[in-house]
């Protein structure tokens, strides 16, 4: 339903309108119910009432004639009184069907999004807006078009009114009323963007609250230091310099609106003012003067300010629409959500020739003309500084990004040209921030074999045997459900693990995934050196006749390999066996060296 | 702690008010005035419709000319006009006035939370409360408070009150409008209040669901890895079925609540019926003129839909805050710190007797009964597994947590009796969770210390030390991204933190495993580093890279919040204790 297209302002009615056609009208005409009666209605009614009731003091009518105009202004206050919660309730009513139709839509792209738009900024900021404000701004720009539908008819309909008596006054609101329309929906524009300006200021101060101030992290450093005086100081500085910014712009709206409802006010008394003669002249009943004046009172209160807020939210949702314009054109990943091959393919060689990346927003690229090749069934180890380009390299592996110049083969072939879902089934990564899933901790592992899940339940003895081997049998057997407990605090019955748990959580994972090639990615950095070499061993137990790569600057974990790649440069600086590059005496020397030192 | 305590109502409100006043000084009573103006010029409308109307009446009748009219209507006109202006300013003074308080009650709050002591931000209870309290304050809720408990003496009552004054000047019985607006509204409210806290309660569980599967699959955090594992049609069902419940749920309640709106609606209506009927009578028994039934038939509208607004909106708005408020006050209420000032002699040493701390969610000690005595200029290293209490040591040591048992005395003051200040005055430290404060430069170093005026030698002295060489920086280069500034990499900031270490005058220092994501090679570089700055410092090494552990004089292995061994590297490397056999589970993988 949602298309790749330009979105304008007036796509707030028409998305709503498309999930749920009858209610969008409904709810306008249930708008311009409300336009109506409260004004023209009401007023008519008044008259009736009045005037009979002068007519019977004047003895002109029978007392009993009272009746009929009191139920009638009675049936018009009833009116009144339900029409607003029917309103309400047709309005949430396109709100949820908006909610239930595009919420899946915009998930869905977002699952299909190149990975670049994730790492970059901006376009995740769009990402996060579109899905966070989709329901809030249509119904706002719902709300907009419905005030501004009522505001004109209830002008409509006073004018409808006058026009019978005085046509002239009539013209003049017409005249009138336009530029007003106008006035009102500028200052409702410019308080938009004032809104925007000061956000921005909003967030330099906003930042030392949220995480300076009174946050967990930094209070180490906040207590001891007994920066809070100071900080606070900055912040209310900063608040300050929003504050005046804010102000400018608002004593300017004031103005603005102040001179909107002051002219209707003037209006509004040029009418009466020529009601007057009427009246006495007999053309005009008392009872019809009272009408129109209450009505025309009434609409001095409110129609200001409705507009601005209506010209407000107008703003935002054509802003809104920009966004998902430009959401829908981010670019997207082909086969982004598919499942793994069913069967892996059989890995014979994984072959980088010539490989330059650049991130797209980095001025110069972490690869720089990479070459190496790893073969099936060997354990592999990529080392490096900080920056190297580790981490890059898994992200190039698994598909995450193509834009690399050079070739990737995977047994001879392009990985371009191989289908996502075969990639998937490849390679099994245990990130060095692994997921932690808030599902039970039986989905937990089976995610590792998500083409299997699709297919039929993945029995739960594999489940268990997996388990054990990643040795969670004392964590299942605290757990109240054994497997079958939610893990993480999304539910109520919930348990959480501890990290070490977790981590094994996700080896038993990637245990069970059927891919022939284990990357594990710097997973020990925050472990004690008991835990760090359990985690080793255990892993290397496990991937027998497996291909691993073990990516780390604990440079213990070499001992494990057959190679070790060292990343210099965004190149390959050194590659080889352990005792090969400790002869070689360059960089891999140096590190292990500096790192072996302490323990002698 | 005395976060359990709760607060009367009454107390609670009397104390927003008197904060209230005591922030908003002059600016405030002018606001309040402002108001009452504001509520009585509503009456003094429907008095002048009256009276326009009975004129025009007589008018019709030919007892009235054209300007006998006009008068009336010229002072309707302004009065509605006058209303216009006072409304305007009003509405201007409170946003003016709202963001200055804001400030200062955000300025009260962060101070507050400056002077509590760093334990209690390991409570995850704590946390919430603390976030919540901010929250309230964010979103203007507190400020909303005052000026509601405000509002509804000097506009709502004021303007209830002047107009029962004029209705009941027209004729007594007219009283009971107020009693018939007033009654259906307030039942209404109660009933809605139930029902929607009721859905609240069966949805919250599912919105969370349903907002955690969106980001399982789309989250930063999880997007790479939801990918690989093809796991967006297992989340992508969790997310649908959820949302479907949510929204059916929602809707079912909605209509519920719109059948119970309806209902309380008409009788509303009862009321509005009574009262007009009230009114038919007073008018046709002669009491009050149709022009009078005319102008507070006008105005009955607006009687009734301010007494919903008191009533739906902002009392039930009220009401929910008084939870928060309550939080709100409780914290700024919180025992903090106190104690005489001192000077610390740091030729006494860091003195700890038989300390023992337990985190306020957990069961087991973290630190047990730990005694241990640093002497001047020693450099102590604390090594250990994961959860053996290393940390929450060293944070005993300089006297961020108070032991639940036991005394520290740094310097020779007890940092149970001392005023903080006195303590934290020669401590500086390099914490695991150290900070990328979103700054210049130069304030990410002076930071530290910000008690005196910042001095720029000092500064770049700092970052000399501590090798900070990022060449596009300068001291007044911003170091956000986010605020047109620059990042820095990770070994950079790390350089940084240190720097704001070494810029604060210390006789102690400490290191708290700050080089979890750093490369062997300035890992190496850092230690030695450290050594060198801290040569005639007390200081401490947390760390479990136990080889560094050989640069201090002695070295503490903690396991299970004790004290498991004390002494040199190669004393524990010889009694083959826990130390011993970690140093050889570690070394194994470099002997080859």
């Amino acid at each position: 339903m949602l298309d790749i297209r330009k979105y304008k302002g007036i796509d707030v009615l028409r998305l709503p309108f498309k999930v749920s056609p009858f209610f969008v009208v409904l709810y306008f005409i249930l708008e311009f119910v409300q336009a109506i009666v409260p004004t023209a209605l009401l007023a008519l009614a008044t008259a009736f009432f009045v005037d009979t009731a002068i007519a019977i003091f004047a003895g002109e009518a029978v007392s009993n004639a009272i009746y009929l105009p009191l139920w009638l202004l009675l049936l018009i206050v009833l009116i009144i009184n339900v029409i607003g919660s029917i309103s309400t309730l047709v309005e949430s009513k396109v709100r949820l069907s908006v909610e239930r139709a595009y919420m899946p839509e915009i998930l869905n792209v977002r699952a299909h999004l190149d990975y670049k738009h994730i790492e970059n900024a901006d376009s995740w900021e769009i990402v996060e807006r579109v899905s966070q404000g989709l329901t809030e701004r249509i119904k706002n720009g719902i709300d907009a078009y419905g005030a501004i539908l009522r505001n004109i008819i209830s002008i409509l309909a006073v004018l409808g009114l006058i026009v019978t008596q005085v046509w002239w006054a009539a013209a003049v609101v017409m005249v009138i009323s336009v530029p007003l329309f106008v006035v009102a929906l500028y200052a409702g524009k410019k308080n938009y963007d004032a809104e925007v300006e000061a956000y921005k200021l909003e967030r330099s101060f906003v930042y030392l609250s949220d995480e300076v101030l009174t946050n967990r992290d930094a209070a180490d450093e906040r207590t001891l230091f007994g920066f809070s005086d100071y900080a606070t100081k900055q912040y209310s500085k900063k608040h300050e310099i929003a504050r005046k910014a804010l102000l400018k712009v608002s004593i300017k709206i004031h103005l603005f609106l102040q001179s909107t409802s002051i002219s209707m006010a003037i209006i509004a008394f040029a009418i009466t003012f020529a009601l007057i003669n009427p009246v006495i002249t007999g053309e005009l009943s008392p009872g019809m003067f009272m009408g129109i004046v209450a009505a025309i009172f009434g609409l001095v209160e409110t129609l200001g300010w409705s507009l601005q807020e209506a010209a407000k939210n107008l703003s935002t949702s054509k802003e809104f629409m920009k966004d998902l314009t430009k959401f829908m054109e981010l670019s997207r990943a082909d086969g982004a959500a598919d499942l793994p091959d069913k069967e892996p393919i059989v890995f014979e060689s994984l072959e980088f020739c010539n490989v330059s990346f650049k991130y797209p927003t980095a001025k110069s690229p972490i690869l720089n003309g990479l070459s190496f090749s790893l073969n099936a069934g060997k354990h592999y180890s990529f080392v490096g500084v900080n920056g190297a380009g580790k981490t890059t390299i898994i992200k190039l592996i698994t598909g995450l990004y193509k834009e690399y110049d050079g070739e990737i083969l995977i047994n001879g072939k392009e990985l371009r040209t191989y289908p996502a879902g075969t990639l998937k089934a490849l390679f099994s990564v245990i990130y060095q921030d692994f997921a932690r899933y808030q599902i039970s901790l039986a989905d937990n592992i089976a995610l590792g074999d998500a083409a299997q899940e699709a297919a039929q339940e993945i029995e739960e003895e594999k489940i268990l045997e997996i388990a054990s081997v990643a040795d969670l049998d004392d964590a299942i057997e605290e757990l109240e459900d054994g497997i079958n407990t939610p893990l993480g605090k999304i539910e109520d019955e919930g348990v959480d693990l501890s990290g070490g748990q977790w981590q094994k959580v996700a080896i038993a994972r990637s245990l069970l995934s059927r891919a022939p090639i284990k990357i594990l990615d710097e997973p020990t950095a925050s472990l004690d050196p008991i835990a760090e070499s359990r985690i080793y061993q255990e892993f290397e137990g496990l991937m027998k006749g497996k291909t691993t790569i073990f990516i780390s600057h604990r440079l213990g974990s070499t001992k494990l390999a057959d190679e070790i790649i060292v990343i210099n440069n965004g190149g390959i600086s050194e590659r080889g066996s352990h005792d090969t590059l400790m002869e070689a005496g360059g960089i891999y020397a140096e590190m292990f060296d500096s790192q072996r030192r302490w323990y002698e | 702690m005395s976060r359990e305590k709760e607060y009367s109502i009454l107390y609670l409100v009397w104390r927003v008010c008197v904060q209230y006043i005591k922030t908003s000084k002059w600016q405030g009573v002018l606001e309040q005035l402002v108001t009452i103006i504001h509520a009585l010029s509503y009456t003094a409308i429907i008095a002048a419709t009256r009276v326009l109307f009975d004129t025009i009446t007589q008018a019709s009748q030919g007892t009235m000319d054209f300007w006998e009219v006009a008068t009336p209507l010229a002072i309707l006109v302004a009065l509605t006009i006058g209303q216009q202006i006072i409304s305007a300013a009003e509405s201007f003074i409170s946003l003016e006035l709202s963001a200055k308080n804001f400030c200062r009650y955000m300025e009260q709050f962060q101070r507050k939370i400056g002077r509590l002591q760093a334990e209690h931000f390991e409570d995850t209870d704590f946390l919430n409360d603390v976030f919540r309290a901010k929250n309230f304050i964010d979103e203007e809720e507190l400020g909303d408070f005052m000026s509601l408990c405000f509002r509804i003496v000097t506009f709502f009552s004021v303007f209830f009150i002047s107009v029962s004054v004029y209705l009941f000047s027209l004729t007594p019985i007219l009283l009971l409008v107020i009693v018939a607006a007033f009654i259906p509204a307030l039942l209404g409210q109660l009933a809605q209040i139930k029902i929607f806290d009721e859905l609240e309660e069966e949805n919250a569980p599912l919105r969370r669901q349903n907002e955690y599967y969106q980001e399982a699959i789309a989250s930063r955090k999880n997007f790479k890895e939801t990918r690989l594992l093809g796991g967006f049609r297992f989340f992508n069902r969790l997310f649908t079925e959820t949302l479907y419940d949510l929204t059916q749920n929602t809707w079912k309640t909605e209509r519920k609540v719109a059948l119970l709106r309806t209902l309380l609606n008409i009788a509303a209506f009862a009321g509005f019926g009574v009262s007009i009927f009230m009114l038919f009578n007073a008018t046709m028994a002669g009491d009050i003129s149709v022009g009078a039934f005319a102008a507070v038939f006008a105005a009955l509208t607006q009687i009734f839909s301010l007494m919903e607004e008191i009533v739906s909106s902002e009392l039930s708005s009220g009401s929910e805050y008084i939870g928060q408020l309550n939080n709100y006050y409780k914290i700024m209420d919180m025992d903090e710190v106190g104690g005489k000032e001192g000077d610390a002699d740091y030729s006494k040493g860091i003195i700890a007797y038989k300390i023992s701390f337990t985190y306020p969610d957990r069961e087991e000690k973290a630190v047990n009964k730990v005694s241990l005595t640093i002497k001047e200029g020693e450099t102590i290293a604390i090594v250990g597994e994961n959860g053996a209490g290393k940390s929450t040591l060293v944070r005993l040591l300089t006297g961020l947590y108070q032991p639940s048992g036991g005394t520290v005395k740094v310097g020779g003051l007890d940092t149970k009796k001392i005023h903080p200040n006195s303590v934290y005055k020669g401590i500086s430290g390099v914490f695991q969770r150290y900070q990328r404060y979103k700054m210049s430069l130069k304030d990410n170093v002076y930071i530290s210390d910000t008690k005196s005026e910042p001095n720029k030698e000092a500064i770049e002295q700092a970052l000399f030390q501590a090798e900070f060489n990022e060449k596009t920086a300068t001291l007044d280069t911003m170091l956000s991204p986010e605020f047109d500034g620059i990042d820095l990499s990770g070994g950079q900031w790390q350089r940084l933190a240190i720097a704001r270490g070494l810029y604060r005058t210390s006789k102690f220092i400490v290191l708290d495993e700050p080089t979890a994501a750093i490369d062997p090679i300035e890992e190496e570089r850092i230690f030695n580093q450290f050594k060198d700055l801290s040569k005639d410092k007390c200081a401490i090494l947390v760390t479990h890279r136990l080889g560094s552990a050989k640069l201090a004089d002695r070295i503490i292995v903690m396991s299970d919040g004790k004290i498991s061994d004390i002494g040199t590297h190669d004393e524990l490397v010889l009694r083959k204790g826990l130390y011993a056999n970690m140093w050889k589970a570690q070394a194994a993988w470099y002997s080859r």
